[in-house]
């Protein structure tokens, strides 16, 4: 009875479900698509040439206390914009659902506004430390992270731990870790006769004064650590330092300046005028002079250390100043700017495919930004009618130049020109990225 | 539907056995067929098929369309025509020319033609060129083709173009306008990859289903092609209607596109 009852109807359900499954899973069309494509009847297309636009993000306000979560969100969109690789959706055309956990997405709420990556994530904030919660969605591949990480830490470190997500952020989608963290070198008018030596953090936060000693500082250098170099006329003359010593390194007759320290470390190039003409030496970092490189009846000065150990310098030994690069022992010297006549302030990119060179040139009356394929020996103009923009640096990755910018301080642009963000208000002259 | 029941024990503890082996035994296969197929990508889960990997580069290969040209219909009765410019467009009356009068010559091979002026970069040339291509330029040139030509057609009678090229161009430009590659990537990684989608399309013109049959092998650029088939999904868009010659090809055998990085941003 028992099989003939109840446990029957259980068994022929089974049963009649096996059966239906069976039969009526649908024949997937995919099958037909197959065959067709190996008979050669199917249609078949090439397209060719697709479009480039800015990477849509959308950044979701974290959950969590306001004050937290404004922070994350306003350190987030910064470092988005300033990297020049995303587009930050407004987040007012946001249509998930705010219950949606922060691991995962509705996939079609963020394809509908036209969303192809979104950030969520979660902040608190108990006393002087916080616990961060950060989570990167590709929106066509999955609905689960495709980049999750925790930090926790003292609230003065938070933006460093943000700084580090969107670093990763961009490695993952580049292949190549974001630069967020690195800092800007600078020289500042802080008075009338009066330089000072700073560093700023690439966003424009942690404004920080190396040097304080009411004389004039110019020309810093990132040396090996944290060591920086920069002239000072302290002493009453052009004397190089190094700002872990109160000695200068180099103080010779006349100019003792424009330290570059080659990428190997070990060795730099420093601007002398021994026989009264500004030439390029190379000394050790203790100032010990090692070669001359330059010595042309013209004035050579700027050098700049290309990746490859190339060095870039100024010189007017053609009548103009013109940007030159020469091998690491002064030898294979060769013009690199044809174009105007005033090109000064030369920085290597350090990562690019092809060596490219920044520089600023002058244009009648202003200052400008350009960039020189030394392969191509293609020039492009960067900054053009907005002011004078000069002293430009490449970013250690090789995608943004910082400058200094009549308009009102320090200025970042992505290698085209584009997006050209303020970071720090204020006069800055000699700009060096590390 | 009713179901019959067993009249004696025996028979019914037959039935159920039996009715037991086959339950079990059918399940079994269909769980291992579900299995299968969710293995093999023959589900056709929207861009979660069989893909394979990008390996080797396949070589392009080129089958020339004959098109028909966007435009008016042409009068069957009158003649082809022309506007030609009103204004004369050949060259001025002063002529800058080389005033140098020993231009040395020049020995050209064999195989090699001389130039079409013996003066080599001549002025005049470089005027005559000039010409030439503002001759071809009119205000309003009076295009002959059909309201369902393409501006790349060449012909204008439609007896001349095989079945599908029109339709297949139409494609070509809709997946084209909606194709964007994220700016992060190089132009050179870009102009290297190609992504093959099978699609499959419904009678009524929406794209039903699709799936990578090969990946570049680069992430960004695969996710780039799949946003064009999640945009016709999320907006609801059809394809144009085609032609009746290929209709049930394209709705039996469906739809091969091959997304190449090459040409990026023409």
């Amino acid at each position: 009875m028992i099989l003939s009852g109840r446990g029957g109807h259980i068994f022929r359900t089974l049963f009649l479900l096996g059966i239906l499954i069976l039969f009526s899973f649908p024949r997937s069309s995919f099958e037909q698509a197959d065959k067709s494509v190996e008979e050669g009847s199917s249609l078949q297309i090439d397209v060719f040439g697709p479009s480039t636009d800015l990477f849509k993000m959308a950044v979701v306000p974290p959950v969590g206390i306001e004050t937290g979560s404004k922070q994350v969100q306003d350190i987030l969109e910064w470092d988005l914009k300033l990297s020049s690789l995303f587009y930050l959706l407004d987040k007012k055309s946001f249509i998930e659902s705010s219950e949606k956990p922060v691991d995962s997405i509705d996939e079609n709420a963020w394809i509908s506004v036209g969303a192809q990556g979104v950030i969520k994530g979660k902040v608190s904030i108990v006393g002087g430390d916080f616990e961060l919660e950060l989570n990167l969605f590709e929106v066509v591949k999955k609905q689960t992270p495709v980049l999750g990480k925790k930090y926790s830490g003292k609230l003065t470190e938070l933006r460093g731990s943000v700084h580090n997500f969107v670093n990763l952020v961009i490695e993952h989608f580049t292949g190549i870790k974001g630069i967020f963290g690195s800092r800007i070198l600078f020289a500042r008018r802080t008075g009338p006769k009066r330089k000072d030596i700073f560093t700023v953090g690439m966003d424009g936060w942690g404004l920080a004064k190396i040097t304080d000693n009411g004389s004039i500082n110019t020309i810093p250098s990132w040396g090996p650590g944290s060591v920086i170099f920069y002239t000072s006329f302290i002493s009453g003359f052009p004397f190089l330092y190094r700002s872990d010593r109160k000695e200068p390194v180099l103080k010779g007759e006349g100019l003792n300046m424009g330290a570059a320290v080659a990428p190997g470390g070990g060795k730099m190039a420093v601007v002398m005028s021994v026989d009264g003409q500004p030439d390029i030496f190379l000394t050790d970092l203790e100032g010990k002079i090692l070669k001359r490189l330059t010595n042309s009846p013209g004035i050579e000065v700027s050098p700049a250390w290309g990746p490859g150990g190339q060095i870039a310098f100024v010189s007017n030994m053609g009548g103009s100043p013109q940007i030159y690069v020469m091998n690491a022992d002064g030898g294979g010297v060769r013009r690199v700017t044809f174009r105007g006549n005033y090109n000064t302030e030369p920085c290597w990119c350090p990562r690019c495919d092809t060596p490219q060179i920044v520089y600023s040139s002058r244009d009648g009356g202003s200052y400008d930004i350009y960039t020189v394929n030394l392969s191509s020996g293609q020039v492009k103009r960067l900054t053009e009618s907005q002011g004078d923009n000069t002293s430009p640096a490449w970013s250690p990755d090789g995608r943004l130049i910082a400058f200094y910018s009549t308009r009102g301080g320090i200025f970042l642009m992505n290698t085209d020109g584009l997006n050209q963000n303020l970071i720090l208000k204020g006069h800055a002259e000699t700009l060096r990225w590390r | 539907m009713r179901f019959s029941y067993p009249s004696t024990l025996t028979e019914g503890v037959l039935i159920h056995l039996l009715s037991l082996f086959f339950t079990v035994f059918l399940n079994i296969i269909t769980l291992g067929t579900l299995f299968f197929i969710s293995k093999t990508g023959l589900a056709g889960e929207s861009g979660k098929g069989k893909e394979d990997n990008f390996g080797k580069k396949e070589p392009i290969q080129f089958i020339p369309a004959t098109l028909v040209k966007l435009g008016t219909p042409p009068d069957p009765d009158g003649v082809l025509h022309r506007k030609v410019p009103a204004l004369a467009t050949g060259p001025k009356d002063k002529i800058p020319v080389s005033t140098e009068l020993n231009v040395p010559k020049k020995n050209y091979p064999e195989d090699e033609k001389a130039p079409m002026f013996a003066v080599e970069d001549s002025k005049i040339r470089k005027v005559f060129e000039k010409a030439r291509a503002f001759a071809e330029i009119t205000d309003n040139p009076a295009i002959e083709g059909l309201p369902d030509g393409v501006p790349e057609g060449e012909v204008t009678d439609p007896s001349l173009v095989k079945a599908g090229n029109i339709y297949a161009t139409k494609l070509y430009r809709i997946f084209k306008e909606m194709w964007v590659v994220p700016s992060y990537m190089s132009q050179k990684e870009i102009e290297s990859l190609m992504v093959k989608v099978r699609v499959i399309i419904s009678p009524d013109l929406k794209i039903s289903d699709y799936k990578l049959v090969k990946k570049s092998g680069n992430s960004g650029f695969d996710a780039s092609v799949i946003e064009i088939f999640k945009k016709f999904e999320t907006e609801g868009r059809s394809l144009p209607e085609p032609p009746d010659e290929i209709a049930s090809k394209l709705f039996e055998g469906g739809l091969e596109i091959r997304f190449y990085g090459k040409d990026f941003g023409k």
